[in-house]
């Protein structure tokens, strides 16, 4: 389980809120398929993922990119229960869609990546800490269901 | 070994050249120390890091920043032969201090944060993806002389 102080608590909605969900989602998508691309072997009906440019421009990858990020950010509701509020989430990831673990975490650095990147000087080494806490939290809650 | 594309190594070097190594130093060891506490057993004779603020602001974080970065810069320089140009890095850091090598790919993901943070919309996907092959490169060429 994640521990947050309420300083980290009340840092990461700061943070989080100078985030703007819908455009950023396609991003992190996007660039999880670009930096890491084993990943795009989820996606074969995607379409065109054949170069960068292609994925982040991609309507399918930012449609679901807005999708998983939504899903991220409900999750920030619920800080103090990660497991229950991602369990539906893992079963589906684990016994449905065959998602290794890892690529949570890997999500979870690009996400990192991507705020640093609109934040800029804002994303401090101490929202950073925050954020990077609530991405790991994330991503164990997502492996939780695997067996 | 890791192969970089001509694409890939004009992406490095060209926002490598543009790097201030100096301060870039300070902050990727600071964020690291920030982001992951338990980092900081292998500084205990650096003196105050007890918040954020004090390691950020630490001279011997700083000072210690810059000379790991610098030494990045030899990654740059060598990018077709990293096991090589860090071989004698291995051996210190597995012989003499000790340091587990996950460490290396958390403070190569603390580098691509602070890039990211640094050059916005210049860190694109496509930047990003050849960043982090290096710092993966990098990373393992450091835990290769491990015993």
């Amino acid at each position: 389980m994640v521990h947050l102080t309420a300083g980290e608590k009340s840092l990461v909605a700061s943070t989080w809120s100078k985030v703007n969900v819908d455009e950023v989602g396609g991003e992190v998508l996007g660039r999880l398929l670009v930096v890491y691309p084993w990943t795009q072997r989820f996606f074969t009906s995607f379409g065109d993922l054949s170069s960068a440019s292609a994925i982040m421009g991609n309507a399918k990858v930012q449609a679901h990119g807005k999708k998983v990020l939504k899903s991220f950010a409900e999750g920030l509701n619920h800080l103090d229960d990660l497991k229950g509020a991602f369990a539906q989430l893992s079963e589906l990831h684990c016994d449905k869609l065959h998602v290794d673990p890892e690529n949570f975490r890997l999500l979870g650095n690009v996400l990192m990546c991507v705020m640093a990147r609109h934040l800029r000087a804002d994303f401090t080494p101490e929202a950073q800490a925050a954020c990077q806490k609530v991405v790991a939290g994330v991503a164990t809650a997502l492996a939780h269901k695997y067996h | 070994m890791v192969h970089f594309t001509a694409e890939e190594k004009t992406a490095i070097t060209s926002l490598w050249g543009k790097v201030n190594v100096e301060e870039a130093g300070g902050e990727a060891l600071g964020r690291l120390l920030v982001v992951y506490p338990w980092t900081q057993r292998f500084f205990d004779s650096f003196g105050n890091l007890s918040s954020a603020s004090a390691i950020m602001g630490n001279p011997k974080v700083k000072a210690h920043g810059k000379k790991v970065l610098t030494s990045f810069g030899d990654a740059v320089k060598n990018i077709d032969n990293l096991k090589t140009a860090f071989a004698k890095l291995s051996e210190l850091h597995c012989d003499k201090l000790h340091v587990d090598p996950e460490n290396f790919r958390l403070l190569g993901n603390v580098l691509v944060i602070i890039l990211a943070t640094h050059f916005g919309k210049e860190f694109t996907p496509d930047v990003q993806a050849a960043w982090q092959k290096l710092v993966a490169g990098v990373a393992n060429a450091l835990s290769h002389k491990y015993h």
